[in-house]
């Protein structure tokens, strides 16, 4: 044994047999729901069928369950069911990808924090008090507002918002894995500071990041359909669940379908996102899993 | 207790210049260059000039903040071009309204939150209780826009039940109001109900276990009474906790329920703001909607430290 080595668990233990994981209910319904979503996405031009821009004037407002039309067309003709196969596609971007990069991010600003405590951590911790001060979607509306409708300043006005989240709590953790024993025998051994923490602190760290980078996905798809219904979102004839919602509020009263439909979508998925986050944190924590909804 | 007032009431100064920085910096991110805007991309290079001078463009960022500071404390938001009008006064004039939901729908969430929690937590594991976890989780994963629509379709389009837009109608007066803020009301409350029965119903399990809860139904107390009167004051803190943090979250859900129910508050200003880019509106909206949640929290924890006599040795 030249190195002390970190306690292997969490990750490991999620990833050991499949028969442990279909013994929690949520995280196997969870991850149906979302596999199913990404084979959609990932199947778009197979499944489709028709062309999600092509409008046709002629067709408008088409009622579900109409001829070559499963789920009716919207306001400019569209096939509402193509639109939304390929609209999973970026459903699951906006959902994953502003995730992982302030997982990443926030990450790293509170496995640093966290570990090297003092001055950094206290100018670390006011800015993100600062940050939480602002309510909900206020603050991604306003740096998605300032940058200019759009794909790009939605992910960055998302990633903003969420990096405090992921910071607070990853420095949580840290704060208390830098205190084991095997991080004080790296330390006994001369290791420094930052072979400790990426070698010895950041694998303890893995599996809580894990869970709450899943229920924040699960979050994530809610406030990106919210921001891409007030216009903030992908523009225009992009197939977006949120926008196609927006796009059917007009209508609401003679075709219902154009609305109600995206939403169940984004509520099939943020249901999947959420029970696979919950799963998952049942099964990293046992502790949370009677008192805990 | 004033030392604590104090203390927390001095704590809030740094956020809140925070917060005016970070709606400073909002202004600062805005991509192109702001001459452009105001005067066309025809422009001479000295009415740049000039207009840079007279708008203190050329200066450091420090010194714009502390203008910006400046104007803040003065009331002088900016001005909205899109209702060409001071900010201000525009948010001056819909606060009330965005208020009003606000606090229905805290009130809404408050009472059936905490009735339901304990509803379920009386019971665990029953069918009542696995009822409210399926509820909680599906109203934690619908979009509130999307409850909004669904909501008037069924009781404004379908069964003609309620108003769906707006404040008022015909003659107005308060049972018109009501009516009119049932269907917002309801929309805007769905999110913090699910947050509030989930933190009343763990709480309440936690404290139905001790031993005062024990002792008391061992001298023959009611079970009801032992639930309202012993268990449920003692699972209060946290649930107060979550109450306060949710009130932040209705200023902010008011943005897309205001949208959706044309209601005529500072959300609907801000979603009418999206569209024109007219940022001094949507700064001053965000500014005025996080300062009232930094009060709130004030708030929260001043009645929290006078309910909880522990904090205070804290």
């Amino acid at each position: 044994m030249s190195e002390a080595r970190p306690l292997v668990r969490g990750v490991p233990m999620l990833l050991s047999g499949v028969g442990r994981l279909f013994a929690n209910g949520s995280l196997a319904i969870g991850l149906t729901m979302v596999v199913a979503v990404v084979l959609v996405a990932a199947f778009a031009p197979l499944l489709a069928p028709h062309d999600p821009f092509f409008a046709n004037p002629i067709e408008r407002y088409l009622p579900p369950l109409s001829e070559g039309y499963l789920l009716g067309t919207d306001e400019l003709g569209r096939d509402i069911l193509s639109r939304l196969i390929y609209g999973a596609r970026l459903a699951l971007l906006v959902a994953v990808v502003p995730t992982v990069i302030a997982l990443v991010i926030g990450g790293a600003i509170g496995l640093f924090a966290g570990y090297l405590g003092g001055a950094w951590d206290s100018v670390v911790m006011r800015v993100f008090d600062v940050m939480f001060a602002f309510p909900g979607i206020l603050l991604a509306l306003g740096v998605s507002a300032a940058l200019g409708p759009g794909l790009n300043s939605m992910i960055i006005a998302m990633v903003v918002v969420t990096i405090p989240a992921f910071g607070r709590i990853i420095r949580g953790v840290v704060l208390g894995v830098k205190e084991e024993l095997y991080v004080e025998a790296a330390r006994a051994l001369g290791y420094g500071n930052m072979r400790i923490a990426l070698r010895h602190v950041l694998p303890n760290v893995l599996a809580p990041a894990l869970v709450y980078g899943t229920l924040q996905t699960g979050r994530n798809v809610i406030l990106a359909a919210s921001l891409s219904f007030l216009g903030l979102g992908p523009q225009p004839p992009t197939p977006d669940w949120g926008q196609m919602l927006s796009g059917g509020r007009m209508a609401l009263a003679t075709a219902a379908h154009v609305a109600t439909i995206p939403g169940l979508a984004i509520v099939f998925l943020a249901i999947g996102f959420n029970l696979l986050g919950d799963g998952a944190r049942d099964l990293l924590d046992p502790r949370t899993r009677r008192d805990r909804l | 207790m004033f030392t604590f007032v104090l203390r927390r009431a001095l704590q809030t100064v740094p956020v809140v210049l925070g917060v005016t920085l970070a709606t400073f910096l909002l202004s600062q991110i805005i991509p192109g260059d702001p001459t452009d805007v105001l005067l066309g991309p025809g422009a001479s290079d000295e009415a740049r000039e000039r207009l840079r001078t007279a708008l203190g463009l050329d200066r450091s960022m420090v010194v714009q903040y502390l203008y910006y500071l400046g104007n803040l404390a003065q009331g002088d938001f900016g001005q909205s071009f899109t209702f060409a009008r001071p900010v201000i006064e525009v948010l001056a004039d819909r606060m009330a309204n965005t208020a009003l939901l606000a606090f229905a729908a805290i009130a809404l969430a408050s009472a059936a939150g905490i009735a339901a929690g304990t509803w379920a937590a009386v019971r665990p594991g029953s069918l009542r209780d696995r009822g409210l976890t399926v509820g909680v989780l599906f109203l934690n994963s619908m979009p509130s826009f999307w409850l909004g629509l669904v909501l008037i379709l069924i009781f404004g389009l379908h069964l003609r039940l309620l108003p769906v837009s707006g404040m008022s109608s015909g003659d107005g007066g308060p049972l018109n109001l009501m009516a009119h803020m049932l269907l917002p009301t309801v929309t805007l409350a769905a999110w913090s109900l699910a947050a509030i029965a989930r933190m009343t119903r763990s709480s309440l399990l936690e404290v139905i276990n001790s031993d005062y809860v024990r002792t008391a139904r061992s001298r023959g107390v009611g079970e009801a009474r032992i639930v309202l009167f012993h268990a449920l004051p003692n699972a209060m803190p946290a649930v107060i906790t979550v109450i306060g943090m949710q009130m932040g979250f209705l200023l902010s859900g008011a943005v897309l329920t205001e949208t959706v129910f044309s209601w005529p508050g500072i959300g609907l200003a801000m979603y009418q703001a999206i569209s024109t880019r007219d940022i001094p509106l949507i700064q001053g909206g965000i500014l005025v909607l996080a300062l009232a949640f930094v009060a709130i929290n004030f708030a929260v924890d001043v009645l929290y430290a006078y309910f909880n006599p522990k904090i205070k040795l804290a």
